[in-house]
């Protein structure tokens, strides 16, 4: 039916479509103020989501304990015995935990002066169908949390601060697709820059096509000027599989990152300028390549005339 | 007009619970948009004209939620566009439009409309979202067809509460309560 009606609601549709058009348009050109209305927003929902959240978190307790309550019959038995083992081996680990506690007051002395950090709570995250990998920390401005700050958890980088109130802020994640970051490559320092996919892996791109790239390489943060956004040396990630197409300026590869953003609860953010580069420093110890068999042959010379066999020994690898 | 400051209070609530609960939960594939499924089964119920507004608004609401990142005016284009076109299927569909069946179908269908629409108007103006939207969609598709089935008779209800019992009768109720005639 072509009644006024009809025609009347498209009319209004369309006005409602050129209205959203013209707010886009005004954001692309910078003129809305998008972060003041995005905090006013935040004013609004956050006592509504510390409400759910206050229910929440002691249900995702009880679950996580619901799951073991089956198992403690069975469980004292195995523990009683498993406690005998491990008296034994406690007696045997002294030694190694006098040396574990030495070196780990060395690496608490390294790290100290290198990054000025606050620990947060995650208490939010944004949703797959809204296309944004983002979260919520608990941290704001009265905890010196500011914009462009960088966020790390115990493995590496998980992103950085993009918008903060006086008691929280939001982080853009590694992951999302407008995440990008410099980057070095561990050892040879090639400089380049990763983006977020979406997904559990991020994009590589290095300038210096020239340079070596293969599967295990590993990746830190470059750091940025004055340290923001991204302080430097924080581990990124693994190369997991590079893209050997020749002939372009760069060279590009897949990157598995250190962090498992969808997990992450609690993490750090780093408020402090960086005085000294830690470099590679903060990589985890490099995996063990798997041995590959070496035979060493050594070859007594026969007394020969020849002066070219007076080399005395010969090496030889299969 | 009723139905319209209703849908406000809802439509914060559900995207706070998206935002602090659903969102925190490691769903497998993709994670369900409970905000998205709401905002698109009141819509169904709901006339075309305010169906529209009530889709800008809580467009507008999802551009402007803290943890997004996106061009302000992008998710108020595309709600507003499949809130109408859900709602204009509902005018047809008249009688079985409370059928929880009918209503997971079309729920889950402009779902998929609105992401699509969004990923394609992310392109066109080049915005770096919605990229991933083949390996999102599928996981957010399946969860809502999960849970707008659960959630469908207290959005009807509540729909149903909104519009006053006049409206319930006659879907050209809610309009006569406005300034023009029927």
């Amino acid at each position: 039916m072509a009644t006024p009606d009809k025609s009347r609601s498209r009319f209004f549709l369309i006005a409602l479509l050129v209205t959203a058009l013209i707010i886009v348009t005004l954001d692309l050109r910078g003129t809305v103020p998008g972060q003041t209305f995005r905090n006013i927003t935040n004013t609004v929902l956050a006592p509504v989501q510390s409400f759910f959240r206050f229910f929440y978190d002691p249900v995702s307790r009880f679950i996580s304990d619901a799951s073991n309550i089956g198992r403690s019959g069975a469980k004292i038995s195995e523990l009683e015995s498993k406690n005998a083992a491990l008296k034994e081996e406690v007696s045997r680990l002294s030694v190694a935990q006098r040396e574990f506690e030495a070196l780990s007051k060395v690496l608490d002395l390294a790290a100290a002066g290198r990054y000025e950090s606050v620990p947060a709570r995650v208490i939010a995250a944004g949703s797959a169908a809204g296309f944004s990998r983002t979260v919520q920390l608990d941290v704001g401005t009265r905890d010196g949390v500011n914009e462009d700050m960088t966020v790390i958890a115990g493995a590496g980088l998980v992103g950085r601060v993009i918008s903060v109130t006086a008691e929280s802020a939001i982080a853009l994640l590694i992951d999302d697709e407008t995440f990008k970051a410099g980057i070095r490559m561990e050892g040879s320092g090639v400089l380049g820059v990763v983006t977020g996919n979406g997904n559990s892996e991020l994009s590589l791109t290095l300038f210096d096509s020239s340079s070596p790239l293969k599967v295990g390489d590993r990746l830190v943060a470059r750091g940025s000027t004055s340290s923001r956004p991204f302080v430097p040396g924080v581990p990124i990630g693994t190369v997991t599989a590079v893209n050997q197409s020749s002939g372009t300026l760069t060279k590009s590869a897949l990157v598995k990152p250190f962090v498992n953003v969808n997990s992450i609860e609690v993490v750090a953010v780093v408020t402090g300028k960086v005085k000294v580069n830690p470099r590679d420093a903060l990589l985890p110890p490099a995996p063990k390549p798997t041995p590959t068999p070496t035979v060493t042959v050594y070859i007594t010379p026969t007394p020969e005339p020849s002066p070219s066999s007076s080399t005395g020994k010969k090496k030889a690898k299969q | 007009m009723r139905k319209t400051l209703f849908f406000l209070p809802i439509a914060i609530i559900s995207l706070a619970l998206q935002n602090s609960v659903i969102a925190r939960i490691d769903f497998p594939l993709a994670d369900p948009s409970l905000f998205l499924i709401v905002v698109l089964a009141w819509a169904f119920l709901e006339e075309p004209e305010f169906a529209a507004l009530q889709g800008f608004i809580a467009g507008l609401l999802f551009d402007l939620n803290p943890l997004s990142v996106g061009l302000i005016g992008h998710w108020a284009f595309v709600l507003a566009s499949v809130c109408f076109g859900i709602s204009e299927m509902g005018v047809q569909l008249r009688s079985s439009r409370r059928a929880p069946l009918t209503l997971t179908v079309t729920v889950t269908g402009a779902l998929l409309i609105t992401l699509l629409l969004f990923a394609v108007t992310s392109w066109l103006i080049s915005a770096e979202q919605g990229l991933s939207f083949a390996r999102t969609a599928p996981g957010v598709l399946l969860w809502s067809a999960i849970f707008t089935p659960l959630l469908s008779p207290m959005i009807i209800r509540l729909a149903h509460f909104a519009g006053g019992a006049s409206s319930a009768a006659s879907p050209a109720g809610i309009l006569g309560t406005g300034a023009r005639n029927g």
